[in-house]
């Protein structure tokens, strides 16, 4: 190569070296702010024909659609409603082309009924992933868990439970909730020990914060029905309010609930929050 | 220049020879069909459908071209030694990695406009039929737009294998790594993103991330399909700045391909 040649290729590669250096940087930063503007997008696809087109690839596309899905949910925004609805859009096409993914289920479940109120789409997920996926207990259980905390059906999440109790390998508490929870008796116990249990497999700060305050809640619900019973045994009837537990010293104090509302006494004297 | 003219005229002829220019024609009159039908599969957003298909059509398009047509005629001249006719010639050879580059783009950027406008064809069809999906704010000049960028796309995977072609000796490894090159290229942007938001992965990992980002072309800076299918407003500085992103990418390249060919023994 000519000397006069090499400088002229030296200089330009020089130039366009620092373009490519200042416009890399730019564009990092503008697209920063820019691209998730744009927020998340998924194909409104019906799955069958998604699946079709993904072909043999069915299984990157479903990761495809998740990482969409995850990378938008680590932009630390405030998703709206329609962008919530987008992502769950994205979970559920990526839990039909791949339904064994155990990721899917577990973001769906960690995020959707939490931060979106989506409990319908997150059963669905955790229903697809539970027949597919026969040898793990975990969305069995999950689905219990949205049964019981989110839509306070104790019989439903009993036979979840029961469910999951029955994959190999499950842990053998998963039964006592089950029996216990189908039991009205034995309800105040084990949704306790089924929130422990929830909030001990649960690495999300947001979500422990929640299940505190829940168990707080039930804590202090289980001991106002334990002076509820203790009334009605010394009495012969039901106690009119919550208040009378307190004239009678059965209770020092009724505690404050921790949703912001007094825990109140129902006609068949069971005590709610 | 005249020089680098010639060579891409010769380069460009070598394309149509290959009948690829009528095979596009025909892809398109599909692609057009195609779009009328499946953008009837949808209930919502009609024209974003079509859009997008369009678009990512002119973008499936080009790779073909570059994979099956470009890696070919840019290895070819080793493997069938019509490199020595070329290098006898007074031709130097940044001039040859220059000439060659230009057919190529060349050819790309006609099968970018014949599908492009094609897409758009359908794209105004699929409007007319179902007028209640148009976004409110959809603008062709947005769309042209959006072609544009998917041309400079393709210009950049272009300079990628034509690098990996002159220094590469087999036409399937140059294939394979513009092919690794350019899927790296569409999520790296992404993979990024979503590592930063996480404390799970190694500062040796979040390095070695980084550093792919200045090595592999950040493809998805030049997507601008979603942009174009929902009429949403573009965003100039940046899309400025990307541009040249994408031309000082391709000019480090083409630099590098001519650093590389220089030191190559032919023969």
């Amino acid at each position: 190569m000519k000397h006069k040649e090499f400088y002229t290729l030296f200089s330009l590669f020089v130039f366009f070296l620092i373009l490519f250096g200042i416009a890399k940087i730019r564009v990092a930063d503008l697209r920063e702010e820019l691209n998730y503007r744009l927020r998340v997008s998924a194909a409104p696809l019906p799955p069958s024909i998604l699946k079709a087109l993904a072909g043999e690839f069915k299984g990157v596309v479903a990761d495809y659609l998740l990482l969409e899905a995850a990378s938008f949910l680590g932009g630390n925004l405030e998703p709206d409603e329609r962008e919530w609805g987008m992502v769950a859009h994205l979970l559920e096409q990526s839990s039909i082309l791949d339904p064994y993914f155990k990721q899917t289920y577990v973001i769906a479940q960690g995020i959707l009924p939490w931060h979106a109120e989506k409990y319908d789409e997150t059963i669905t997920i955790l229903e697809r992933s539970n027949r597919h996926r026969y040898w793990d207990w975990r969305p069995g259980f999950f689905i219990g868990f949205n049964h019981f905390y989110f839509y306070k059906d104790h019989s439903a999440a009993s036979a979840a439970l029961m469910e999951a109790s029955l994959v190999p390998g499950a842990p053998p508490t998963l039964a006592t909730w089950a029996s216990r929870l189908a039991s009205k008796v034995g309800q105040y116990q084990s949704a306790i020990d089924f929130l422990a249990g929830m909030y001990e497999s649960t690495e999300d700060e947001h979500q422990k914060r929640l299940l505190k305050k829940r168990m707080t809640a039930v804590q202090d619900a289980y001991r106002l029905q334990q002076a509820v019973d203790q009334f009605s045994d010394q009495f012969g009837r039901l106690p009119h309010s919550l208040d009378e537990l307190l004239d009678f010293g059965l209770i020092l104090e009724i505690p404050d609930n921790p949703y912001n509302r007094p825990y109140t006494l129902s006609d068949d004297g069971r005590v709610d929050f | 220049m005249g020089q680098i003219w010639l060579l891409a005229k010769i380069t460009f002829k070598e394309g149509v020879r290959n009948r690829i220019i009528i095979g596009i024609l025909f892809f398109a009159f599909l692609l057009s069909l195609l779009n009328l039908i499946f953008a009837q599969m949808f209930t919502y957003d009609l024209s974003k459908v079509s859009v997008d298909l369009g678009l990512s059509m002119v973008s499936i398009a080009g790779l073909a071209i570059i994979f099956f047509m470009g890696i070919n005629l840019l290895s070819r001249d080793f493997e069938k030694r019509t490199i020595y006719m070329v290098i006898s010639r007074p031709i130097a050879r940044w001039q040859y990695v220059l000439g060659k580059y230009l057919g190529l783009i060349l050819m790309i950027g006609v099968s970018v406009a014949i599908i492009g406008g094609f897409a758009a064809g359908s794209v105004k069809v699929i409007m007319h039929l179902a007028p209640a999906y148009v976004p409110p704010d959809y603008s062709w000049g947005i769309f042209g737009i959006s072609l544009l960028f998917s041309f400079l796309s393709l210009l950049t995977v272009t300079a990628l294998a034509q690098f990996f072609t002159s220094m590469m000796t087999s036409s399937y490894i140059a294939l394979l790594l513009t092919a690794c090159a350019y899927f790296i290229g569409q999520n790296v942007e992404i993979v990024r993103k979503m590592l930063s938001g996480s404390e799970d992965f190694s500062t040796f990992f979040r390095i070695f991330l980084e550093a792919v980002t200045w090595i592999f072309p950040n493809l998805s800076a030049f997507d601008l399909k979603t942009i174009a299918g929902y009429g949403l407003p573009l965003d100039t500085v940046s899309t400025i700045w990307s541009a040249l992103y994408g031309i000082g990418y391709i000019g480090l390249i083409l630099i590098l391909t001519v650093f590389v060919f220089q030191r190559r023994e032919v023969g």
